[in-house]
């Protein structure tokens, strides 16, 4: 690896990097494993400096993320995102749900939801943060696809919203819950959602 | 050549990061903010801080998918803690506080069930916990010296000692302790966000910026009472758990009414001091299989049917706590066995 590209690297780093350094980088990048790991090294140099190293320095994300999908005894069905805000449509059943796996630190978790007839529905929900994430990039893929109003609930996703309800104030009361005090104000109003 | 580069690079980033700038000033910063604190004295200042200062100001908070932002005025009298909370987003909504008396206003639009959307304590005493118990789960660290809200603040980190609950970043004013800003961690991902984004400490606050600025249908009332009618037997548990975190205490029991009236839950209520989970146990039909989890935020709910000789059960597990330990805490809840 020559001086150069070490160069390169480090301008890269500082956001200093030219066009044409960058596509020198990429393309020694996918020939040499060298040219990466120093890369990574540097990468690792900085984010120390910064205070801000990874727990887990060797995890394989995409390793992860396939093995959480795996463990998941779901059904995933394809046909376009969900965004998902406010109780209301959280503990609605989804029918239709697409696993973002596009950005790195996405985190899958899945919920398991068996109907009365006792067939069984696939849910994988995103992060809320990083749903809000892609709403905000305009992804096309996202699609409201939930009703809102209280009206939409089953009996028991009401029975669920109210338990939660009296846990947020039960909490509240005992002071059991810190630096988050106002969580009973944010309502789940459509102005209120984004 | 290159290792000077190198150097100077490196150099570069380390002023980025404040790294070495926070060593040149560190001198400069208050000493209490300084020591790597206990926890349960930094939970004291933040309360204190909260209840002795007189402010005014704009904080956001995230939570999930939505955000909103509120107005806060606080002035601590002779008497008691006057504040007054402005909703500043959506349908006009405001409360004021006397001491413990509560009113508060919505305008017509406002939709909330009005009752449990008010904050059962001022908002100073949102921030105090009962410490005894908060240091077992987590570990103090000072991060360092930053600036929120055009204030120079310092940062602590307060890290969880297992992966069963969330972690906590805050941001304390340097020269009030007031707390800034503050995230609720899973991890490295931020799950919730506390920051004012406006704030003034240094002048008075007349009367006026501390009565209802909106007019509307008017509601008193005494949001604790209202709450410990709702609980209607005390009662032996007749359900425990056969696993919890370490350093969670039993913090209520008991049968209570939930929102409406027409429903009763077997009630169990736990904290480690930062953070907290329900139990709620409701009898179900013989055929009912429904089971669910849910997140919004730093909250989950985990919904499970038990099945058991004395019939089926319901077992509803909402907290603040990552949802692998809702998950484990719902399988594992059992009848308690009653002596012969």
């Amino acid at each position: 690896m020559t001086d150069n590209l070490r160069e390169s690297i480090s301008a890269l780093m500082d956001n200093e990097a030219n066009e044409l350094e960058l596509h020198r980088l990429l393309s020694s990048m996918e020939q040499s494993d060298e040219v990466r790991n120093t890369w990574k090294r540097y990468q690792l140099a900085s984010f120390a400096m910064k205070r801000n190293l990874p727990k887990n320095l060797n995890i394989d994300i995409s390793a992860q993320v396939a093995q959480a999908i795996a463990d998941e005894d779901i059904e995933i069905e394809t046909g376009g995102m969900i965004k998902q805000a406010g109780w209301n449509r959280l503990i609605k059943p989804l029918t239709s749900v697409a696993v973002a796996a596009s950005v790195a630190f996405v985190v899958v978790f899945g919920a398991l939801q068996v109907n009365q007839s006792g067939s069984v529905t696939g849910v994988v929900k995103q992060d809320s943060t990083e749903l809000n994430t892609l709403a905000i990039g305009g992804n096309p893929g996202v699609k409201d696809v939930m009703p809102v109003s209280d009206e939409a609930l089953t009996p028991s996703q009401k029975k669920l919203k109210a338990l939660i309800d009296t846990h947020t104030q039960q909490v509240d009361l005992s002071r059991g819950r810190a630096f988050m005090p106002y969580a009973q104000l944010v309502s789940d109003s459509e102005s209120q959602r984004y | 050549m290159v290792r000077v580069e190198k150097f100077l690079s490196l150099f570069r980033l380390a002023c980025k990061s404040g790294l070495l700038c926070s060593l040149m000033v560190g001198s400069a910063i208050a000493d209490n903010l300084l020591a790597e604190p206990e926890a349960s004295n930094l939970f004291q200042r933040i309360s204190n801080a909260f209840r002795q200062n007189n402010y005014d100001g704009v904080f956001i908070y995230s939570h999930g998918n939505s955000m909103e932002s509120l107005r806060i005025v606080h002035r601590l009298d002779d008497t008691a803690e006057r504040e007054r909370i402005v909703r500043m987003d959506g349908p006009k909504h405001e409360l004021i506080r006397n001491g413990e008396e509560v009113t508060c206003v919505h305008s017509a639009d406002w939709k909330g069930d009005i009752n449990h959307r008010i904050p059962a304590g001022p908002f100073a005493k949102a921030f105090i916990r009962d410490v005894s118990h908060s240091s077992s789960g987590y570990q103090v660290e000072l991060i360092g010296p930053g600036r929120i809200v055009g204030r120079d603040t310092m940062r602590y980190a307060i890290k969880p000692k297992d992966e069963f609950r969330y972690g906590y970043q805050i941001w304390l004013d340097q020269e009030t302790g007031l707390l800034l800003k503050s995230v609720l961690l899973h991890g490295e991902r931020v799950l919730e966000r506390f920051q004012f984004t406006q704030i003034d400490l240094e002048n008075e606050i007349p009367d006026t910026e501390l009565n209802l600025g909106i007019k509307g249908e008017v509601f008193k009332h005494h949001p604790l009472l209202l709450s410990e009618s709702e609980t209607i037997e005390q009662k032996k548990p007749s359900w425990k758990l056969t696993w919890m975190p370490d350093g969670f205490v039993m913090r209520m029991q008991g049968i209570r009414r939930t929102h409406g009236g027409d429903m009763q839950a077997d009630t169990l209520t736990y904290s480690d001091g930062m953070t907290a989970f329900s139990i709620f146990i409701e009898k179900a039909s013989a055929e009912a299989q429904e089971q669910m989890a849910t997140q919004k935020g730093a909250t989950v709910a985990v919904v499970r049917v038990i099945k058991s000789n004395s019939g089926n059960h319901f077992v509803t597990v909402v907290g603040e706590v990552p949802m692998t330990t809702a998950k484990r805490l719902a399988e594992s809840i059992v009848p308690v066995e009653l002596p012969k």
